[in-house]
């Protein structure tokens, strides 16, 4: 493989040196054992500047989409983030230890924490509904301090 | 903070796409406008020239960027990361197409094989360039791959041997013989070519 490797090297760059009546005996030797012809040589040696100019000119008028990007950053924009997981899951599940017959305080406790929510205002939230990823979240990153102390003096919910 | 392209002008490719894995909505937008039109053009060449499914595949590719930029390494080179996923996704597009094609040989029948020019176009970079696409599309996906990168992308041997995933050496022979089939098939175009005939004998 390397002696091929350094083969195409030389080659390419009596390619691009070189028409086949300057090359010497030992370089049309090798040349002649990659092509099959002198003007086989010669073609090449005139295409390969020609493929450059082609490619590099090929203006084509593709049309961008302009809702590509726009979609591709709304989908950025809900790429998953664990603070607002906490608040879902930890209200869920303080709904449901609280017993029923406690309505008037478990809607006393929804307005504190959804206050609370609001309070600690995090860029973002909105869009992390219905993310569940996070498995180490606990009351007291969840939750602010005050009412954390309020909830352990008459439920021991730790 | 809310973060604009402009704010990320001056970074570089890698540092962008880092970025994006941590959620930066402007450096997306700055690394779309680099590269949207750079691998629209790879995907239109590479696909059968359709503009639609050129787009999809540009959006494709982007999302893939966005939802999983864990697996770009931030210490190689982003350009490059980046065709490699473009040419992966070219390469399964190749396979479903080629079951189609058992099912349906007439499907993908390419109309341009054995045409001839008119010396008459020589000249006309649009004709040449034309010839030059339907030659190219005979050829399998990583010489088409190799050659416009090479051409269009200005990338190296090296560079192409990791897009593609082999040695370098069988980088330059893919290279090499694709140069060569393309010189024949394309000799019409070359103004050169009775002087050469002339030469040989």
């Amino acid at each position: 493989m390397n002696t091929d490797s350094s083969a195409f090297d030389h080659i390419e760059h009596l390619l691009a040196t070189k028409s086949f009546g300057e090359l010497d005996a030992a370089e049309q030797k090798l040349v002649l054992t990659h092509f099959d012809s002198a003007s086989e040589y010669e073609m090449m040696r005139d295409g390969l500047p020609r493929f450059d100019r082609a490619l590099q000119n090929d203006a084509l008028d593709l049309k961008d989409d302009p809702g590509t990007l726009l979609r591709l950053k709304n989908r950025m924009e809900v790429a998953p983030k664990s603070s607002n997981v906490k608040h879902g899951s930890l209200l869920g599940l303080l709904w449901g230890i609280l017993p029923g017959k406690l309505a008037g305080l478990k809607a006393g406790i929804m307005a504190i924490v959804m206050l609370g929510m609001v309070w600690m205002g995090e860029p973002g939230v909105e869009h992390q509904e219905g993310v569940w990823t996070d498995s180490t979240a606990t009351l007291s990153d969840t939750f602010p301090a005050p009412f954390m102390d309020s909830v352990s003096v008459g439920f021991p919910v730790r | 903070m809310i973060s604009t392209a402009e704010t990320y002008k001056g970074w570089s490719d890698e540092a962008l796409a880092a970025a994006i894995g941590q959620g930066k909505n402007g450096a997306l937008e700055e690394l779309y406008f680099r590269y949207q039109k750079r691998v629209q053009y790879f995907f239109y060449r590479m696909l059968g020239h359709s503009e639609e499914k050129a787009n999809d595949f540009v959006q494709d590719l982007f999302l893939k960027l966005i939802e999983k930029p864990h697996l770009f390494n931030p210490e190689k080179r982003f350009s490059t990361w980046f065709f490699s996923v473009a040419h992966n996704m070219c390469k399964n597009e190749y396979r479903r197409l080629k079951v189609r094609e058992v099912m349906d040989p007439e499907a993908e029948a390419n109309p341009s094989t054995g045409q001839r020019f008119d010396p008459a176009h020589q000249a006309d970079l649009n004709a040449f360039n034309a010839a030059l696409h339907a030659a190219l599309d005979q050829f399998d996906e990583d010489r088409k791959t190799a050659f416009l990168l090479r051409h269009r992308e200005g990338f190296s041997i090296r560079e192409i041997s990791q897009v593609l995933q082999c040695a370098e050496g069988t980088v330059k022979s893919k290279l090499f013989y694709t140069h060569k089939k393309l010189a024949v098939r394309l000799k019409d175009f070359n103004p050169n070519q009775l002087t050469s005939e002339t030469r040989k004998s």
